[in-house]
């Protein structure tokens, strides 16, 4: 990133659109956990290294499955290991009565994670050769094939779960239980069932984050640790809970962070995303998208 | 009474919130095609009620029967399945999707064709045409009686066997009122549909109902039919206001 000179426009976008759909599929990601159970769910990150290692670790490399396979069993595991999660953990924790139980709970489940990687693939960081690691030209310009295919699967992501929500009924229940949970259960939906299976989601989504943060960082326990984070501010920015916020504020972080760096130095390129989660705190807290409460 | 079949049954059941009981040793026989209300002050314990039939709260002793089988463990999603709905009090519709998806949800228990779906919708409609004229819009728009009328069409939806209303006239104009009792009459006589109706209203409770129970700190004071007890000085005095 440090030539910017020699980058010209097409790749500022795409990069930033690539990045931006990161953020906001983390965005959704944690707002898909947070509407059904009230929870932030502060293992999220580790879900993203999880997927990321599942992929890298075992499914590529240990097995070598080719990539297409790879990235279907890595969703499937991660759809398992969500259920798992959500069965011993977070349907047990949204029960208790002070929220900041759940709340250590969580990041608790985040440490297991996150060690047991360690203790399973290794401490040291890797990476997969010749998965998405290659460029494309268009005309004079080199664009990253990552991105391209980035941009393309998040918005086949985000239609799809929009439709998956709106027409399917086990979509629909998923939006009453995040609306009233007694309401949900009395219409004959079992509330933790669709629970279970939203985290599931989630996690499912989490894979594919990890999957795409493959070829754009080294696989290693902290390789999500500030995509995480970002992912958190496009959620402020956007609207809390809203999953159009998600989109709109991730996008809007990933542009301004890449357009930042032709301001500022590289190194803070970070700052944008913190700094414009700050100024919306202060201006506008519910975010671009503010979601209708009852 | 003695002609019709006994649809559902409370024997002795005990309620707790935490350590603290609700409800003590609560018996009530509800009959096939009655309407029954359970009247009592704020804080008797009729809600409890309704929240322990539906499986919302699970009972700590004594038998819940639905036709015969016992579904006192039994969580809502299962007892909805059974045929019972209980429309909530305060409504409970979902605020942020139309008022077509919130009637479509309350057939979230049955397996009905798009065709069988949009017979049931247009049989809610006619019942209040209200909800037709505004189900594109967000639920959360209506206002408070058009909510109830929402929530009251949603349970319609399953084809229940036994409905549990929860305080249906609380906030709403007097004028709509009448009409809300009078809905209610009507879903028992042409739908066939057991009612269970808990009110603060008694007088309304007690005009539109067969039988009525009494509830007063969590025991069933009384018990019998509404025609008597609208006579009854004792009844007249504590909830008729003399």
């Amino acid at each position: 990133m440090g030539a910017v000179n020699n980058m010209n426009l097409m790749q500022f976008i795409a990069t930033g659109v690539a990045m931006g759909f990161i953020y906001a599929l983390i965005s959704t990601e944690y707002t898909l956990i947070y509407n059904a159970t009230g929870l932030v769910n502060f293992a999220h990150e580790s879900f993203i290294v999880l997927g990321a290692y599942l992929f890298g670790g075992t499914f590529a490399r240990s097995l070598g499955l080719p990539p297409w396979l790879a990235v279907i069993c890595t969703v499937i595991a991660m759809g398992a290991f969500g259920v798992l999660v959500s069965t011993i953990v977070l349907n047990p924790l949204r029960n208790l009565q002070f929220i900041t139980y759940a709340m250590f709970g969580t990041m608790m489940l985040s440490r297991i994670i996150i060690e047991s990687s360690r203790l399973v693939w290794g401490p040291l960081p890797f990476t997969v050769q010749g998965f998405l690691r290659d460029s494309i030209k268009i005309g004079s310009t080199f664009l990253f094939k990552a991105h391209l295919y980035i941009i393309a699967a998040s918005i086949i992501i985000v239609v799809a779960l929009q439709i998956f929500f709106r027409t399917t009924k086990m979509g629909k229940a998923m939006i009453c239980v995040s609306q009233n949970k007694d309401a949900a259960a009395l219409m004959g939906i079992n509330v933790t069932r669709s629970i279970n299976l939203t985290v599931a989601l989630s996690a499912m989504l989490c894979g594919v984050i990890g999957i795409f943060c493959t070829p754009l960082f080294n696989i290693s326990t902290g390789m999500a640790a500030s995509a995480a984070l970002k992912g958190f501010c496009a959620g402020v920015v956007g609207g809390f809970g809203s999953y159009p916020g998600a989109i709109v504020g991730g996008i809007l972080i990933g542009l301004l962070e890449q357009f930042g760096t032709m301001l500022f130095p590289t190194a803070y390129k970070d700052v944008v995303a913190f700094g414009v989660m700050v100024i919306f705190l202060l201006v506008r807290p519910s975010g671009i998208v503010k979601v209708k409460k009852a | 009474m003695s002609d019709t079949t006994c649809i559902l049954r409370l024997d002795d059941v005990d309620v707790f919130y935490g350590e603290v009981q609700a409800l003590f040793g609560i018996s009530i026989e509800v009959h096939e095609g009655e309407i029954i209300s359970i009247i009592g002050s704020n804080g008797a314990g009729k809600t409890t009620t309704m929240r322990s039939i539906s499986g919302l709260h699970s009972p700590r002793g004594g038998r819940i029967l639905f036709e015969g089988e016992e579904i006192t463990k039994q969580k809502s999603h299962q007892i909805v399945r059974k045929g019972i709905i209980y429309v909530p009090e305060g409504r409970l519709v979902f605020p942020s999707i139309s008022v077509q998806d919130n009637l479509e949800m309350g057939a979230y228990s049955k397996r009905f064709s798009r065709r069988e779906l949009n017979q049931h919708l247009e049989e809610q409609y006619a019942l209040y045409p209200r909800l037709k004229e505004r189900r594109t819009q967000l639920a959360g728009s209506l206002s408070g009686g058009e909510q109830q009328m929402l929530a009251i069409a949603r349970g319609l939806m399953s084809d229940p066997k036994l409905v549990l209303f929860d305080e249906p006239s609380l906030g709403l104009a007097p004028v709509v009122v009448d009409d809300m009792f009078d809905t209610i009459v009507r879903i028992n006589k042409e739908r066939g549909v057991t009612v269970v109706l808990v009110e603060q209203n008694a007088f309304m409770a007690l005009s539109i109902s067969n039988r009525t129970y009494i509830l007063e700190n969590g025991t069933i004071k009384t018990g019998g039919k509404s025609s008597d007890l609208i006579e009854s000085d004792e009844v007249k005095k504590a909830y008729l206001g003399g």
